[in-house]
């Protein structure tokens, strides 16, 4: 699943939120997507779900225009996890979870969809929670059924997936953080897609085999985590060095797909 | 471990829901048999055999049955779950369990089209009155069309979200409610003195008007939007993560919402030309069934649907034999038992909002 | 010679009598109620609609329900064999079902003038077998209206109210228009059918005579609260204390008892 986007504009009224980015997303690799508030990254992942049409410039999917894929077969190739993910009325956790389903027409029933949703809640520690309306859970937890919704959506494919996750981590704990990063890893040797976005740079050297890093709606640094610099970071968040260093692991820490193989 | 989706208690669900609907239908076929038996004019055993072509029956009793009480059975029960339904479906829509046909404005669309028919019908579209095979769809075009426009302004502005959408979705409500209001108050400072009563009458809601004539069409309209209603079902679940997370499933929620709108539109509009309005029955019924069902509206529709149509016949029968030989309006009754309903569950919906 | 026709006109009474003795009547609709009873035939109804308060009788009869907001069931449980509706009675889709179920529905027309009178005590009258007594009673009814002439008598309005608090008048082709002009008044409010009355209206119309009907002043708070209304207290009525209470059923049913209700009226008038 290749996704690419050339000279990607979006401006609104006057404010341009994301200029000139032309980006390629590679199988079988995990893209982080770091900044500050307001950078644009939420906007980028909504254009690249097509939830947003660019002012100017394109997306494609496997070198497809996003916009002329009908909305089913865009759905049976990736999955998107947006920032605040909610869900009205007391549905189940398991009927949450199953409506990753949906899209590639198995039934939550079928011996099938049981195994996907039921190996999606193991992952995600949910298992326990099955039958609990998904509202009663805390927000981490909440995070981690839309996860495993996902997670589902994207495996039920039956083949390499795209993945578009917009700050997962939101409400995890560090033990849950961790389970998602190597789940992440899994996927991508298998042959997925992923990008996600996350605010917590140390976490992201480790899940990332490139990054991001996005500042006002413009590619301010891309590369591998090695990139990362007390001055670029202190440039990037407009802070001081020193503080900056402080915030990256140093000696750089050990890749998280060695920690995961 | 393996089968996540089937544990005991998933599966002392559906056996919930398979109780749901036979203590439902039980109940449904009770309150169609005591409309049969009770009312104003008294009917033996013999005469309901007689009325289904089984016995020999006493004529004037068989015609009761056969033109008065039949047809208006059938009126309450498909206006009881065609709101029932409606229900479901703008709930799903708003994402939320306030949503409803009376509050949202929707029915007080449909009876300004109905205002609109009385007062303005004979002259405006004598033409097609003209016409027999039309004469009948006129008054239920009119209430759709009444409906579709109110339903048209609550979804422009009323899917605005956040955390006060609540708020502005009753507000809205409110604000569609008054427009219609207004109108219909302008269409009766025009309408005759005739012109004027029948709107009255029509605003309190009664199914004491009913005939086979004016029955079938709106029961086709009804049963079509139903159909309609029912097979969207899986993406109404969808809806509750949201609009662009169903979208990322795969479903078309600008046209489903275009969907939605149409066949809510019928089917209110459908039921108001039968009925009048008629309050709560799209948000108390829904509301109750999600509690026994879970919220899945492939269980919840048609359980929904029974439990209107039972609600409303039974609510029906009450206004036609509580104050023999008179009668009460079954729109005064379901508001007698919905309002206060309404009010527990917007403290309900505050205590979760606060 | 006198005493015999007498004797034999009571006889033939009785006799009409005794070929409908049968009959079931309803009646739908206080002015056709009084009709059935002026014409002496009171005790052929078996039911009555919720409007029917005259005469006395009418209290022991089964009601039916609102005259406007009836419902067929009720009606037919009477087992009536004759359903005199006026013409408010409805909705029409339920007059409809009734007749549909086989009872004889005579409508009885209502038209707010003299000869309205006439002709609704002459249908209601035929429908019971009564033709020549309908006739008498017609003709009676209108002798004893007052001789008027047009465009001479005091300004007047009749105020009615929709709901408590909020004032109408009485526009043309109305039965308070109608009233007014019967009993030799001008109509000072110049409208189609009721209309709100504004505080401006009021003025405009500046009438020198108000007419309630007695229904109405509970509705408005009484009869000071009408003085005290604001689009009616500068008006010349009440300035002069001209505001007078009308007997709702009689002065605007347009029945036998209309030329009582402006005789009493005119009086009232002529007395301040």
């Amino acid at each position: 699943m290749k996704l690419e986007t050339s000279a990607l504009t979006l401006a609104r009224g006057p404010r341009t939120i994301l200029s000139g980015l032309s980006l390629r997303f590679q199988p079988g690799t995990v893209t982080v997507l770091a900044g500050p508030n307001g950078a644009g990254k939420s906007t980028l992942i909504d254009c690249l779900a097509g939830d947003l049409a660019p002012t100017s410039g394109q997306v494609q999917l496997n070198g497809q225009p996003l916009e002329s894929l009908p909305l089913q077969a865009r759905a049976r190739q990736r999955a998107v996890l947006p920032q605040r993910a909610m869900i009205a009325f007391d549905f189940p956790v398991a009927e949450v979870v199953a409506m990753g389903l949906h899209p590639h027409g198995i039934g939550a029933r079928s011996a099938e969809g049981r195994a996907l949703v039921s190996r999606a809640m193991a992952d995600m520690d949910l298992a326990e929670f099955a039958d609990r309306p998904a509202t009663r859970l805390s927000g981490g937890e909440q995070q981690r059924v839309h996860i495993a919704r996902c997670l589902t959506q994207a495996r039920a494919a039956g083949g390499p997936a795209l993945l578009l996750l917009d700050e997962p981590t939101g409400g995890l704990d560090y033990r849950h953080q961790f389970a998602l990063a190597q789940l992440l890893r899994a996927a991508a040797a298998e042959g997925a897609t992923i990008l996600v976005s996350l605010h917590d740079l140390p976490l992201a050297s480790r899940l990332a085999d490139r990054l991001l890093l996005l500042g006002d709606g413009r590619l301010v640094a891309e590369g591998p985590p090695a990139i990362l610099t007390p001055a670029l970071v202190a440039r990037l968040y407009g802070i001081d060095e020193a503080a900056a260093a402080e915030l990256l692991p140093s000696p750089p820490s050990l890749p998280l797909r060695l920690a995961a193989e | 471990m393996a089968s996540m989706a089937a544990t005991p208690a998933a599966a002392s669900r559906h056996s919930r829901g398979a109780l749901a609907i036979v203590g439902l239908s039980v109940a449904l076929v009770l309150s169609i048999a005591a409309n049969l038996r009770f009312g104003a004019v008294p009917v033996s055993g013999t005469d309901l055999l007689a009325a289904f072509g089984l016995a020999d029956g006493d004529g004037g009793s068989v015609m009761v049955l056969r033109e008065i009480r039949a047809p208006r059975i059938l009126a309450s029960l498909a206006v009881g779950a065609a709101l029932a339904l409606s229900g479901c479906a703008l709930q799903a829509l708003f994402r939320n369990p306030l949503a409803e046909p009376g509050l949202l404005g929707v029915s007080t669309g449909a009876a300004l089209g109905a205002a609109v028919w009385f007062v303005f019908g004979a002259a405006w579209l004598a033409p097609l009155a003209s016409i027999d095979m039309l004469r009948p769809f006129l008054l239920p075009l009119l209430s759709f069309l009444g409906a579709l426009a109110a339903i048209g302004i609550v979804l422009s502005l009323g899917k605005r979200g956040g955390p006060q959408a609540t708020v502005l979705m009753l507000l809205v409500g409110i604000g569609v409610n008054a427009i219609g209001a207004a109108l219909i108050g302008l269409a009766t400072y025009i309408s005759t003195d005739t012109q004027m009563r029948a709107l009255a009458i029509w605003m309190l809601g009664s199914f004491a008007q009913t005939e086979w004539a004016v029955l079938a069409p709106a029961l086709l309209l009804i049963a079509l939007a139903s159909l309609g209603l029912a097979g969207t079902h899986r993406a109404l679940d969808l809806l509750a993560l949201g609009e662009a997370p169903a979208r990322h499933l795969g479903i078309d929620t600008d046209r489903l919402r275009l969907k939605l709108g149409l066949l809510t539109a019928i089917a209110v509009g459908a039921s108001v030309s039968l009925s009048g309005i008629i309050g709560f029955v799209g948000l108390i019924i829904p509301h109750m069934m999600r509690m026994a069902v879970g919220p899945g509206h492939r269980l919840l529709m048609p359980v929904s649907a029974l439990a209107g149509a039972t609600a409303l016949s039974a609510a029906d029968l009450v206004a036609r034999t509580v104050a023999l030989p008179a009668e009460v309006p079954v729109g005064v009754v379901m508001a007698l038992v919905g309002a206060p309903v309404f009010i527990w569950m917007l403290l309900a919906n505050w205590r979760k909002l606060a | 010679m006198k005493l015999f026709s007498r004797l034999w006109l009571l006889l033939l009474a009785v006799t009409a009598t005794a070929v409908h003795a049968q009959d079931r009547i309803v009646t739908l609709g206080s002015d056709v109620t009084e009709i059935v009873f002026a014409l002496g035939q009171g005790d052929r109804i078996i039911a009555v609609d919720d409007t029917s308060m005259y005469p006395a009788q009418t209290a022991k009869l089964p009601k039916l329900g609102y005259l406007r907001q009836l419902a067929p069931e009720p009606i037919l449980a009477t087992r009536p064999t004759l359903i005199l509706a006026s013409r408010g009675a409805g909705p029409e889709a339920v007059l409809r079902q009734v007749e549909r179920a086989g009872v004889k529905l005579v409508a009885v027309p209502d038209e707010p003038s003299a000869a309205g009178i006439a002709a609704k005590i002459r249908t209601v009258a035929a429908a019971l077998g009564l033709p020549k007594e309908g006739e008498k009673l017609a003709a009676a009814t209108i002798s004893r209206l007052p001789k008027t002439q047009p465009e001479a008598g005091p300004r007047m309005i009749l105020v009615l109210a929709n709901a408590p608090g909020r004032i109408l008048a009485a526009g043309t082709g109305t039965a308070g228009d109608a009233l007014i002009r019967l009993s030799g008044g001008r109509n000072a409010f110049v409208a189609d059918g009721y209309k709100p009355l504004s505080p401006e209206a009021a003025l405009a119309a500046n009438p020198d005579v108000i007419l309630v009907p007695s229904h109405v002043v509970g509705m408005l708070g009484g009869l000071d609260a009408i003085r005290n209304d604001p689009a009616l207290v500068r008006t010349s009525a009440v300035q002069k204390n001209r505001v007078f209470v009308v007997d709702s059923l009689a002065g605007l049913n347009f029945g036998p008892r209309l030329p009582d209700a402006i005789a009493r009226l005119n009086s009232q008038i002529a007395a301040r």
